[in-house]
């Protein structure tokens, strides 16, 4: 391609800096298809090769006045998206966490026993610290920490999962969607539990239940944000 | 006599160009200027983001297409929905043009004061 078209894509390349990268790729490669078209149609109507590339350029634009264009109407839908993305992607976590918990029964379990899982975890640790001669430890407890880890990965894969997801299909505030998702999702989840069985909610347990939702929430839009992320990074127009 | 097409104008007439076949970006503009005997001429990076907005209000969709010779073109159509607005806003323009040639006709015959 000519040096001139170059340096001109290079040009509105620079200045589409505010579009994620996907779309930024997309306007230059259909910039290029234009220009390259006008300079071939230019040069059938005899002018050297310089100059059909001079004209092509000309006609098209300053590269300030096209890239601001653009940009201004990216916004203009990207304020839409947004608006879509935050109940987009709180309805897809939510989707997506729900069927995983109904097809995959160990998820299914890790969903309804997480909080007591914690606790099976928490409660020997915290006797330990306070009395470090009765840690409730033994071989015959192995099952149960197996499965409780076992359960916590699941979790933890389900929340990066369902936030990647959510994050990939709604790259515009779909940590947002995605947090909001997971959080309505959890109290749905674990409202009734906690509801049936409130005796054993004292306050160190009830510490526990709010850290846990926050560390799935937060699981859930940092695996929408690497996502998004992604689709944001930094990019310059390649030959 | 050349003018620059008004930046209002273009997307009811990318509208009404696409309403006879679908098209290239390229193609629009040279489309706009054949049938205007090269009368309009506009900057042609400034239809791009004319297309954007059309594609957000859901009017024209555009899907990259490979060509026979050379490399693939985004080939933009018209939706049900921008088929029903290129003949509202060319509708529109017709009554507007109508209507200043209407006021411009009556100045004309108007007697002088």
């Amino acid at each position: 391609m000519h040096h001139k078209l170059e340096e001109y894509l290079l040009g509105v390349s620079e200045r589409l800096d505010p579009l994620p990268t996907l779309r930024r790729n997309e306007e230059l490669r259909e910039m290029r298809q234009h220009l390259l078209n006008a300079v071939i149609v230019n040069q059938e109507f005899g002018m050297s090769e310089d100059e059909a590339a001079h004209t092509a350029i000309k006609q098209y634009g300053p590269t300030e006045d096209i890239a601001s264009q653009l940009v201004w109407a990216w916004r203009r839908g990207d304020k839409r998206e947004k608006a879509l993305g935050v109940w987009g992607g709180a309805a897809c976590t939510m989707a997506i966490m729900f069927v995983l918990s109904i097809i995959a029964p160990p998820v299914g379990s890790a969903l309804t026993s997480m909080y007591f899982a914690l606790n099976r975890f928490l409660d020997p640790l915290v006797s330990y610290v306070w009395e470090p001669h009765t840690l409730a430890l033994s071989a015959s407890d192995s099952p149960s920490w197996i499965l409780s880890a076992l359960e916590a990965i699941a979790m933890f894969g389900l929340g990066s999962l369902s936030g990647g997801v959510t994050g990939f299909l709604f790259p515009k505030r779909g940590v947002v969607g995605t947090a909001l998702g997971a959080t309505v999702f959890f109290a749905v989840f674990l409202g009734p539990e906690i509801h049936r069985q409130p005796a054993i909610l004292d306050n160190f347990r009830w510490g526990n239940l709010i850290l846990m939702i926050a560390v799935m929430v937060l699981q859930s839009g940092v695996g929408a944000w690497r996502r998004t992320r992604y689709g944001r990074g930094k990019w310059r127009y390649a030959r | 006599m050349r003018r620059d097409l008004a930046k209002g104008d273009l997307p009811a007439l990318v509208l009404a160009v696409l309403s006879k076949q679908p098209m290239h970006g390229y193609g629009i503009v040279r489309e706009v200027e054949r049938l205007s005997d090269d009368a309009l001429t506009m900057r042609e990076g400034t239809l791009y983001p004319a297309l954007r907005v059309l594609e957000q209000d859901g009017l024209i969709v555009g899907v990259w297409e490979p060509q026979a010779k050379g490399a693939d073109r985004k080939v933009y159509s018209l939706t049900d929905a921008g088929i029903k607005e290129a003949k509202r806003r060319a509708q529109e323009i017709t009554n507007y043009v109508s209507l200043i040639q209407t006021v411009l006709g009556r100045i004309d015959h108007a007697p002088q004061t």
